[in-house]
């Protein structure tokens, strides 16, 4: 296997939330493969919207990136200049924002600001940018791209904007798409439709997608692998159908327990007591999860786990995991 | 934890630290004045005037022979005292104005807002003639005008604030559980706009107190020989030449207040507004 | 089966609202409208959960603000009981202090609908104390009870709305929604703003607090898995229009409504396979309100729609499966399974 298009090596990123230090993003290591869509989940708080940022070091203050290495197509992207970063930012690794509306700017039409992505890297003539921005439009399939070139984003429905930003996401021909969230604000029809484009347009030009939401249905359906972040971080991952069908964390089992699903009446829910780490209490000693985990052990609250991989292609950090065969289904999380 | 809050504000921001600083060593000078001062301001010194600035008169004597640096002190009183009335007075106009156009909304709005729209286009200083003219010289007539010309820009930060406010879901919940309109206002919207009013009437108080100093310099507003800044200027035009400093220390005391109350009122906004600080 | 226990009534209800024209149009003096509920008749049962899906657009947050009181509809009648709460062009009946012991909404968005000035004790004070129900010591115990109710501890009451997590916010503006005791409650895309983990809880505090204190709800969503765990009935509505209403295990077990069967395959599944879970879309976009074909208005997305659903407006048809559809084809297929036996129209 020829090395990974995104190498994340020991990433931390750190807060200062009122007077103490808060890792946001803690010792997460992670790889992507050209063409390979890996799927972040994660409750809000748990740090997935920071690694998006981290990974294009465009982390502001009062946070910092203090440790870890994010290679990027043979670039160290944690110690390039401003000038290479930029190109990487916007050509190599591209982000699909959560809220579409906020990635347009409301007074210019469309085509102007696809346009001015499009000359911006690629250093191409107006006209040339004007006809690759119909292009690229048609491509994320918005109807009449030509007209719609000269709409203003407050004249598109949600879908269309997202569509739209999708469209200036790749409009610097990027090898990294980072999508945070994307759907999280549109109707499920359109939702299918942008999750259908985005794996579509990853096969199609051989992209790597990193694809965040907090919401397991939307991502297992998209992404062949999975990443449970939680707290800051990483608890499980592995390929899909095994993380999915077998989680050995409690949390991601709680996780599964705990989303609605269209296919089975599941009611009542199984719920998951207590709230992730606040970052304002003291930081939590041992594994991150234990003060909310039904199979908490002594050891739990003393030492950070390891990471385990007994079998390949799937590993976690626990103390006390869930067992190997079987479904996930299991009582991990309690019934109110 | 909202004093602690202040606090730390105040040692994260030197500006803030600095012009607030300013402000509140100007409100001490304002209700002390007169025991702070060296001499009287109005003393009379026959042969001692126009005399530069020296150990026994800091900034210098007037043609009179009265303490400058005395006559300032006590000129603060008037300066603030009157910029602090055209702000109560505006300010309170404008948000009782400000959030019945805004909490109505739609053609209520639209007629209050362009009222407030010819008011606006009086300038300030021809309001404050127009006042005195109707009313005769003096600092209420000038403060009553200032305040009026100044309300529509205050009444129309609280609207705009009171919209956004209206169409939060906290303000139908408060419609749907039976709470009258009233109540909504003041108990709820009035409340979320509070930030924005300090902000304003911040802002207000640095114009009014040029304006204050205008009129008077045009002899409309604190009538002599009452210390006032600005008549103090206007008396020191006369001597130009012969007794700068009669022009320097009034113009350099309107300058630092109100540069302290613009810097004061901005970064105020700046720790107010949440949506400022991302 | 016995007759259902009608709670809430609406009946032919319409809603317009005027489209914000230009300068040309004003000058023209063309008035369009936006058809946001488009002659909606439906029943609430008492003690039910009822779901209105559909995507944004589709008129269902417009039609439970009709039967809440923010909006008065351009025509038709909503009544509760015996009481009519509205007709055409006037809310009617109770006054705005009497409607708010009657009806009640859970908002989507629990930031939104809580006033940052104020503590969670006072927000939830202030409805026994406008009602005059008790006096400001009474009022402190009732709040209490009232957190409980919905699993927050005392001390809740102390804090601010910011201070708390979406759930316990959500948490916070349901107890405020059941101070004065309605009888129906509206919840809003209750858990839309909310992550999957938290869900759950709502979800279930919503069910009991149903079963509990015997309310009617109405549950807007577009998310068919949530219509699942927690609706007795479903309504699907499009452009305004009710095209299915069916009990839930019936919805999600037989072949509705061309418009539903698009929403549900569009739903994520909580599944994965080795190889790619194929996801189903419908095309394009919910159409424009402002000029509804005649037809069905669904025609333009819809993978079995034929030239004949373009001329009239199907009509809501009973099922012979139980439950109406507004569909040719559906009603078609009724008719052809069953030799013509139940096809009365209805509504």
């Amino acid at each position: 296997m020829s090395d990974p298009l995104l190498n994340v090596e020991g990433l931390t990123t750190v807060y200062r939330v009122g007077g103490r230090e808060f890792a946001a993003l803690n010792d997460v290591s992670l790889t992507c493969q050209a063409g390979e869509r890996l799927g972040v989940v994660g409750e809000s708080g748990s740090g997935k919207s920071v690694l998006a940022l981290s990974l294009l070091n465009i982390i502001r203050a009062p946070g910092r990136i203090t440790a870890g290495r994010v290679v990027f197509a043979d670039q160290d992207i944690l110690h390039l200049r401003r000038r290479e970063l930029r190109r990487v930012r916007g050509g190599g690794m591209s982000l699909i924002f959560q809220d579409a509306a906020a990635s347009l700017t409301p007074v210019y039409p469309v085509g102007v600001q696809l346009g001015e992505i499009i000359r911006t890297h690629l250093s191409v003539t107006r006209a040339e940018a004007a006809r690759q921005s119909v292009q690229l439009l048609g491509q994320v399939g918005i109807p009449e791209p030509e007209r719609r070139l000269r709409a203003f984003p407050s004249e598109l429905s949600g879908g269309m904007k997202q569509r739209v930003a999708i469209a200036m996401a790749l409009a610097s021909e990027p090898s990294l798409l980072i999508a945070d969230d994307p759907t999280s604000a549109v109707d499920v029809t359109i939702q299918a439709q942008i999750l259908e484009l985005l794996r579509h347009l990853v096969d199609e030009r051989q992209l790597a997608l990193i694809y965040i939401s907090h919401d397991f249905r939307v991502v297992s359906t998209i992404c062949e692998r999975l990443l449970i972040l939680y707290a800051g971080g990483i608890v499980e991952q592995g390929d899909a159908p095994s993380v999915f069908n077998a989680p050995r964390h409690p949390y991601t089992d709680a996780l599964l327990a705990c989303s609605p699903s269209v296919e089975e009446y599941r009611f009542p829910f199984a719920t998951l007591p207590g709230n992730p780490p606040n970052p304002r209490d003291d930081p939590i000693v041992g594994c991150q999860f234990h003060p909310r985990c039904p199979r908490a052990l002594d050891v739990c609250a003393r030492e950070t786990p390891h990471e385990e991989s007994p079998t390949a292609g799937h590993s976690y950090r626990c103390w006390s995991p869930l067992d190997a065969p079987g479904r996930g289904s299991s009582a991990a999380a309690s019934a109110p | 934890m909202r004093t602690a809050a202040v606090l730390s504000a105040l040692r994260r921001d030197p500006a803030l630290a600095i012009s607030a600083g300013l402000v509140v060593i100007f409100v001490i000078i304002a209700v002390f004045g007169p025991w702070i001062a060296p001499q009287d301001p109005n003393q009379i010194n026959p042969g001692s005037n126009y005399l530069p600035p020296s150990g026994d008169f800091w900034f210098g004597t007037d043609r009179s022979g009265r303490d400058l640096f005395s006559r300032l002190i006590v000129g603060t009183r008037m300066a603030l005292l009157g910029a602090f009335a055209v702000v109560v007075i505006d300010v309170g106009l404008g948000t009782v104005y400000g959030l019945i156009a805004g909490y109505i909304g739609g053609r209520v709005d639209n007629i209050m807002m362009r009222i407030g729209d010819i008011l606006l286009s009086f300038p300030a200083l021809i309001m404050g003639v127009l006042f005195v003219a109707i009313f005769g010289p003096g600092l209420i007539p000038v403060v009553v005008g200032l305040a009026l010309v100044y309300m529509p820009t205050a009444a129309r930060v609280v609207r705009s604030q009171a919209r956004i406010q209206t169409k939060e879901q906290y303000v139908e919940a408060g419609r749907l559980l039976g709470y009258s309109p009233l109540r909504i206002a003041l108990r709820h919207v009035l409340p979320n706009c509070l930030s924005q009013i300090i902000v304003q009437a911040s802002i207000v108080l640095a114009y009014a107190v040029v304006d204050l100093a205008a009129l008077s310099f045009l002899g409309l507003g604190v009538q002599p020989p009452t210390p006032d800044w600005g008549n103090m200027l206007a008396e020191a035009q006369k001597s130009m030449l012969l007794a700068p400093w009669l022009a320097i220390f009034p113009a350099l005391a309107i300058i630092i207040l109100v540069l302290a109350w613009n810097v004061f009122g901005a970064r105020l906004r700046y720790h107010l507004d949440p949506t400022e600080r991302r | 089966m016995s007759a259902p226990d009608i709670h809430v009534s609406v009946k032919e209800l319409r809603m317009l609202f005027p489209v914000k024209r230009g300068l040309r149009d004003r000058v023209l003096g063309v008035k369009q409208w936006v058809h946001a509920v488009d002659g909606v008749s439906l029943d609430l049962h008492r003690g039910e959960c009822l779901a209105l899906v559909g995507e944004s657009g589709s008129g269902k947050t417009t039609l439970a603000n009709c039967i809440a009181g923010s909006l008065v509809p351009v025509a038709g009648e909503i009544w509760l009981d015996d009481v009519m709460l509205a007709r055409a062009g006037a809310l009617t009946g109770p006054s705005a202090r009497e409607r708010a012991r009657l009806v009640q909404v859970i908002f989507q968005d629990p930031t939104s609908a809580l006033n940052r000035r104020l503590r969670v004790g006072s927000v939830l004070a202030e409805p026994f104390l406008v009602h005059k129900i008790c006096n400001r010591a009474e009022a402190t115990a009732r709040v209490e009870a009232l957190l409980a109710r919905v699993g927050l501890p005392p001390e809740t009451a102390e804090h601010y709305s910011h201070e708390l997590n979406a759930s316990q916010r959500q948490r916070v503006v349901i107890a405020r929604a059941l101070a004065l005791e309605p009888r129906v409650l509206i919840a809003d895309e209750p858990i839309a703003k909310l992550d999957v983990s938290m869900q759950g809880q709502i979800l279930n505090l919503i069910d009991q607090l149903r079963r509990e204190l015997d309310l009617s709800v109405i549950f807007i969503t577009h998310d068919l898995s949530v219509v699942r765990q927690i609706a007795t009935r479903v309504a699907v509505l499009y452009l305004g229009q009710l095209m299915e209403l069916q009990e839930t295990e019936a919805f999600f077990g037989s072949e509705g409504h061309p418009y539903s069967q698009a929403l549900l395959r569009s739903t994520p599944r909580l599944r994965v396979t080795a190889e790619d879970g194929e996801l189903h879309t419908i095309k394009g976009e919910i159409p424009s309100p402002i000029d509804v074909p005649p037809g069905c208005p669904f025609l333009s997305r819809c993978p079995e729609g034929d030239d004949d659903c373009g001329r009239t407006r199907p009509p809501l048809q009973a099922r012979s499966a139980g439950g109406l559809v507004a569909c040719f084809k559906r009603a078609a297929a009724d008719l052809a399974a069953t030799d013509g036996a139940a096809t009365g129209s209805h509504g």
